[in-house]
């Protein structure tokens, strides 16, 4: 069975009783029937022929029959930091949130810090729209149970496994630090404006604008041997502010990223040598545009092409997915 | 095995936190989380604090990190 399909047939399958993740246009999301799925807004999607923008199709994972769906839980900023205290005591929790959202801004800032979010996978994206439409609609997220629909809240999918089985979240991510000059932010947040380079407090898109910085290049931080992307969105040096599209954070050590020859390339030898079958795939809307994605395949994965992607924490241009292993 | 919060492993495993190299992508992140607190607040609270929460964490997830626990514990 193809990821992409009509409305009537994933109604069909949601009908049937399947548990499914589901991405696609507002309009197809909100003709669907309640039932056991959860989704968000997005048109752009890796499918199994490649990257692929409609609105006339949504895509569905279904998961696999041994998965229990627990709760299906809409949460709003006053009560983000109860997910991993909702967290099943041997599943994952698939996470969708609205872009441009304050559930969006308080998840990228605090989820680091809410007490157990490490303690079991993490996933999920953050939802957005057709980039010819901003500024004219909002991303949504849909609690299929429900039939609730939210443009400022999270939806999260709270689900457990077999005993003898656990989920993993893991992620992709080809960018690495470069040779260049190290960053420092003092204080967290999605703009910047003085920042110490290399142990000197200087003005940051000065900074960018003076060294010619490809602003398709993240920052990129290495958390114990995991990469970790900040990209960029604007660089404003008239206001001598910087946008970013995830927070920065005091404390970590930036580095623009070397640049990536060939990503589908590249992706398809980093996916080979991992071996892995993943149950649910996303992949950075930046990467789908920086690296012409749109008719091109990487590897073997489908999933929405999304505003920003999840695993514990925000993430940018970066694929997430989610394995389950055997014990 | 995960030693219970007395042991003095977890005094080496706070001296070492900063070049622990482990492989789960919740170990790194967890780890990272515990190596910014410090590097901000060098009290004993807080190193304490980081024990306990590092304990708790390998405590409900030594099944699935197997792997990490034995590199860093032995």
């Amino acid at each position: 069975m193809k990821s992409m399909m009509t409305v009537p047939q994933a109604a069909e399958l949601i009908r049937s009783g399947k548990k499914l993740l589901i991405a696609g246009d507002e309009a197809l999301l909100a003709a669907l029937p309640q039932g056991e799925w959860i989704g968000g807004t997005i048109p752009y999607f890796m499918s199994e022929d490649g990257g692929l923008f409609t609105r006339e199709q949504v895509q569905v994972v279904p998961l696999p029959d041994f998965v229990s769906i627990g709760e299906i839980k809409l949460y709003d900023i006053n009560n983000l930091a109860q997910i991993p205290a909702d967290y099943q005591s041997n599943g994952f929790a698939y996470a969708i949130v609205p872009a441009f959202s304050e559930a969006h801004q308080k998840f990228s800032q605090d989820c680091m810090n809410w007490p157990g979010v490490f303690d079991r996978p993490l996933v999920g994206w953050i939802a957005g729209i057709d980039l010819k439409d901003a500024g004219k609609v909002t991303p949504k997220v849909f609690n299929g149970r429900s039939g609730q629909a939210s443009a400022t809240e999270a939806v999260v999918m709270h689900a457990n496994l077999p005993l003898q089985m656990f989920a993993k979240a893991n992620i992709i991510n080809l960018f690495r630090p470069g040779k260049g000059d190290s960053i420092s932010f003092p204080t967290s947040g999605f703009e910047a404006t003085e920042r110490l380079i290399n142990g000197k407090t200087l003005n940051f898109a000065e900074y960018v604008e003076s060294l010619k910085i490809d602003p398709q290049l993240p920052l990129v931080a290495d958390y114990m041997g995991a990469m970790v992307n900040v990209s960029f969105q604007s660089v404003d040096v008239s206001a001598g502010k910087v946008a970013f599209y995830a927070p920065v954070f005091p404390g970590v050590e930036y580095r623009i990223a070397e640049p990536v020859n060939d990503y589908a390339a590249q992706f398809d030898e980093n996916l080979s040598a991992r071996n892995v079958s993943p149950v649910f795939t996303c992949n950075c809307i930046l990467n789908y545009l920086y690296a012409k994605l749109e008719g091109k395949k990487t590897g073997n994965i489908v999933g929405p092409i999304t505003f920003g992607e999840i695993a514990y924490m925000l993430l940018n241009q970066t694929l997430v997915y989610l394995t389950f292993e055997t014990r | 095995m995960v030693p219970t919060k007395s042991d003095p492993k977890w005094g080496k495993f706070m001296g070492s936190l900063a070049t622990i190299q482990v492989t789960d992508l919740s170990t790194r992140m967890m780890l990272n989380r515990l190596k910014m607190r410090v590097s901000f607040d060098h009290s004993e609270a807080a190193r304490q604090k980081a024990i306990g929460e590092a304990y708790d964490f390998f405590l409900k997830n030594q099944a699935n990190l197997k792997d990490d626990i034995k590199q860093i514990f032995g």
